[in-house]
């Protein structure tokens, strides 16, 4: 029998303790900012997913037939699920909604690097709210998100969908030319653009402007400048205005050189409408998180209205830290209790609860434990009880201490804390 | 600064490749082509070239592991990866086409396409509607059609030579190519400044100083 699936994974000690302390620290950072964690189900209706032009390719979804017959897909993004949630059980409470998330999604086939069919996502939605505030609030959070998982360089990339939609619209060209046209921008394909402007009939004018976005971005003041030079209708001329306003206000929060800005940053789904922008570890040059303003998602349930939101990939957060190799802060904590003669156990047992009152893991053996067992399990101390001393180890540096003793009475118990912590300090 | 490195495609896209960086003011020794190391650094730049097979290119840049690289449009397209492609270098001109024995098959119910690029094929003929069965074959494309193992060939053609010389001729040309200088789209950001240099240069020298 071969029981290997590809694209997932089993996650070991090693790896989930690591993951804890991400998870931690996101959650800490997204409930301090007043976001509530919900859990929508792993399994959704195929509909809930349907009908949204550049959402997902519903063969990239795992798909389920229940008993009725109706197809079922495993969660393939948690932002959907989280709309309707918010447009249906939540329907007349006050806005704006703040939820966040942390959990998996499934999807068959992904342009990421790391080729997984299950990730970790961890992101927040703020639903109910269209204030220029709000975007801002969104990417200082992001950006705090990003520092608390211990990413040196958060750089957010910057887009607005309604920029290339209201210039498209201006172009008055059939769909299937205009999708065309952004697959060509969205890969900033100078070469082909030019060469499939030839054949258009739009007017030279909308040719030039198109292959100046093209190659336009970078520093938000720079790019704006050049945007300003543009003729552009007035629809695009507001859009522009609202995002000079935007990043002004970014620059006030001391954010802006943590920004980039890419008037043609275009998503993968289709479902913006707004701000769009994009996570990345500067130093690593792996992309961290997405999100964007999402104004017309809800409406598919009978409640329109503006929401924003973004996701952290927590496999790409991993990646990014085995590549730095950093390895959180942590208390020495975890505790091997050797015990030299039979008639110790009793002592060792003892000392093992006090410990573990005190928020130790401790594990008791009589044998000596090798080093390839204290490597596997991770451990901190090594702690020895012979015939009249106690040695503790410090597995890291393999420096010893050693304490006198004929019984493990209260006063060396409180002796053997107080080398531990002397050991944490 | 951060260090930019460099996939190039093994072969005669590398050497021309190196001729357009000596012009762009770029100084790759030239010496890399004919070595077998296949990581160079560029004294005095941030620079470093990795050499890899022509189809590996996209995927390097792709992963990040190359922030630049340099590939035919043929490599990209059978790829299709997610990438940003920015310059087109202008050497290694040719054009993917459709060819056969002169005397097209009217009648059949289905085509049979033998090509070393299948991926395009497929999405080819997807958006053209044409259902056909692709034959994928690692190298001498034109004996396909005269062995019988295949009525059309879709290939790269340069003069159209070899098709000649083989008795073959071309039914429909389907896209113009030539190498490309592709960039990872997160590098694309996170080394602006440095990849828009790169750029710049190679532009410059392209379009003839």
């Amino acid at each position: 029998m071969n029981a290997f699936v590809e694209g997932v994974r089993d996650i070991l000690p090693a790896e989930l303790r690591r993951r804890r302390v991400i998870y931690k620290r996101i959650r800490k950072t997204f409930r301090n900012a007043d976001y509530r964690e919900v859990i929508t189900p792993t399994l959704e209706s195929l509909e809930l997913y349907s009908g949204i032009e550049g959402l997902l390719d519903k063969s990239e979804m795992f798909k389920v037939v229940d008993e009725n017959g109706q197809i079922l897909v495993l969660r393939p993004d948690v932002t959907m699920p989280i709309a309707r949630l918010a447009a249906t059980r939540f329907k007349k409470t006050p806005r704006p909604l703040k939820f966040s998330y942390l959990t998996t999604a499934y999807q068959s086939k992904n342009s990421q690097s790391l080729n997984l069919k299950e990730k970790t996502q961890a992101g927040v939605e703020l639903i109910g709210g269209d204030s220029l505030y709000y975007d801002v609030e969104m990417i200082a959070l992001l950006i705090k998100s990003m520092k608390a998982v211990q990413i040196k360089e958060p750089l957010i990339d910057i887009g607005h969908a309604d920029l290339i939609n209201k210039v498209m619209r201006t172009l008055n060209i059939d769909l299937i030319i205009k999708n065309k046209l952004l697959d060509l921008i969205s890969e900033k394909n100078k070469v082909e653009l030019k060469q499939y402007l030839k054949e258009l009939n739009i007017s030279e004018q909308d040719k030039t402007i198109l292959l100046k976005l093209i190659s336009l971005f970078g520093r938000p003041k720079k790019v704006l400048s050049e945007l300003n030079e543009i003729s552009f209708s007035l629809e695009v001329k507001k859009v522009i205005k609202q995002l000079e306003k935007f990043f002004m206000i970014l620059k006030e929060l001391d954010l802006i050189n943590k920004i980039t800005f890419d008037p043609m940053l275009i998503s993968r789904h289709g479902y913006y409408t707004g701000l769009i922008f994009k996570g990345y570890a500067g130093d690593h040059n792996i992309l961290i998180a997405s999100g964007g303003r999402y104004d017309n998602l809800t409406e598919k349930f009978g409640k329109g209205e503006p929401a924003v939101g973004f996701a952290l990939e927590v496999e790409n957060i991993l990646e990014y830290l085995n590549l730095t190799d950093y390895s959180f802060k942590r208390k020495k904590q975890r505790i091997i209790i050797n015990y030299e003669e039979n008639h110790r156990y009793k002592e060792a047992h003892r000392l093992a609860e006090f410990l573990r009152k005190q928020g130790f893991i401790v594990e008791i053996f009589e044998e000596l434990k090798d080093d390839d067992y204290i490597e596997f399990q991770g451990l901190d101390l090594q702690i020895l009880l012979c015939k009249s001393r106690i040695s503790i180890k410090n597995i890291s540096d393999h420096n010893t201490n050693q304490i006198e003793y004929e019984s493990l009475e209260n006063k060396v118990l409180n002796k053997i804390l107080d080398k531990i912590e002397e050991i944490n300090r | 600064m951060n260090e930019i490195r460099i996939a190039m495609a093994k072969g005669r896209l590398a050497s021309q490749a190196v001729k357009l960086f000596i012009e762009a003011g770029i100084n790759i020794s030239e010496k890399l082509l004919n070595s077998r190391k296949l990581i160079f650094k560029v004294l005095d730049e941030n620079i470093e070239i990795i050499l890899v097979k022509p189809a590996d290119v996209p995927i390097y840049v792709e992963y990040g592991t190359a922030d630049l690289g340099i590939v035919g449009k043929d490599t990209i397209l059978e790829e299709n990866r997610d990438l940003y492609e920015v310059l087109d270098l202008g050497f290694g001109k040719c054009r993917f086409a459709l060819a056969g024995l002169p005397q097209q098959k009217k009648s059949l119910l289905q085509r049979k396409v033998a090509t070393k690029y299948p991926d395009f094929t497929r999405r080819y003929f997807k958006s053209k509607g044409e259902p056909v069965e692709i034959i994928k074959l690692n190298g001498s494309i034109e004996l396909a059609p005269l062995t019988g193992l295949a009525d059309t060939i879709l290939d790269i053609v340069q003069t159209g030579r070899t098709l000649k010389e083989n008795g073959l001729v071309v039914y429909e040309e389907i896209k113009d190519l030539s190498a490309r200088l592709i960039v990872n789209k997160v590098s694309m950001k996170t080394s602006q400044t440095e990849i828009s240099k790169i750029i710049k240069a190679l532009e410059k020298a392209v379009n003839g100083g």
